[in-house]
């Protein structure tokens, strides 16, 4: 029963993250079709999107776990894996036909952005997350 | 509430409590005299004993089925359970936060909001304590917030 409930809980974890990422890629993919004139997402590439960001859910939960992104080998796994497994995607799947190199290039650069920007929202969460707690402790500490 | 101090040459001090009944004021000053008054026995392993005042223990873990109390300077094994000392000195700031450590409230230095909901306490001598995921809400829920 334990380890079912632990299964579980990484389940629900895994597939959190994995829906978060799948949902941009899909959009990304969405966009570039648009622009390009096609209005239909290829069902296959969807799946193949939900696979590649299962993958890297599961590494981002073995390498951070618990969402611990203070461990800096951690991040660098993370960043690394994010990397080689949506470029490497991108390409083997070929997820964006018909993108011209300029596109290619716009689209590693939000991915970067996007993976800087989930770490940085996890550091200011928990810088004024900190802040709260402290304010309170002293509150508590002061009225005893 | 009048309250009077008298300087006499008594064997013993005494404090004496005059009401009509025990209202809540009456309530909370009986029970911080008797906060004040309580001690946590605790001992080494040469059996040197030693009565504690709650406020000087920093934080008590419990290791392999033992309690020990950990101070600023010094370690003390109790007989006391965790779930004791949570109950009995909850009031005066005694806190779960894991399944084998207590943590007096004020004791604690600063506090650290970690990534995955947990907490990191630094106590008044520099030991780090990681307060988890599952007791982080009841100490926030302890501190007000």
């Amino acid at each position: 029963m334990k380890q079912f409930l632990r299964f579980y809980c990484w389940g629900i974890e895994v597939k959190l993250y994995m829906s978060l990422y799948t949902t941009a890629l899909v959009v990304f993919q969405a966009i570039t079709e648009a622009l390009q004139g096609r209005f239909a997402v290829n069902a296959w590439i969807m799946l193949e999107m939900l696979l590649v960001s299962f993958v890297f859910s599961a590494i981002q939960y073995a390498v951070l776990p618990a969402g611990n992104w203070s461990s800096k080998k951690g991040l660098a796994v993370w960043a690394v894996s994010a990397n080689v497994l949506y470029i490497g995607g991108a390409l083997v799947f070929g997820w964006f036909p018909g993108v011209p190199l300029w596109g290619d290039i716009l689209l590693i650069a939000l991915l970067e952005c996007g993976l800087a920007a989930i770490w940085f929202g996890e550091q200011v969460a928990c810088w004024r997350d900190t802040r709260a707690l402290n304010r309170s402790l002293r509150k508590f500490q002061q009225e005893a | 509430m009048k309250i009077t101090v008298e300087h006499k040459d008594v064997p013993e001090n005494e404090i004496v409590l005059r009401c009509r009944d025990l209202d809540d004021e009456m309530l909370h000053v009986l029970s911080l005299l008797r906060s004040g008054m309580q001690t946590i026995c605790g001992w080494t392993e040469d059996k040197q004993m030693v009565f504690l005042r709650p406020g000087e223990v920093l934080y008590a873990e419990s290791i392999e089925e033992k309690a020990w109390l950990y101070c600023e300077n010094a370690v003390w094994r109790t007989a006391l359970t965790l779930a004791e000392l949570e109950s009995r000195y909850e009031p005066l700031g005694f806190c779960r936060v894991s399944r084998s450590m207590v943590v007096n409230l004020h004791g604690i230095r600063q506090l650290k909001s970690c990534a995955g909901s947990r907490i990191e306490a630094t106590m008044r001598n520099g030991e780090k304590v990681m307060i988890s995921r599952h007791y982080g809400p009841l100490l926030r829920e302890r501190l007000g917030m």
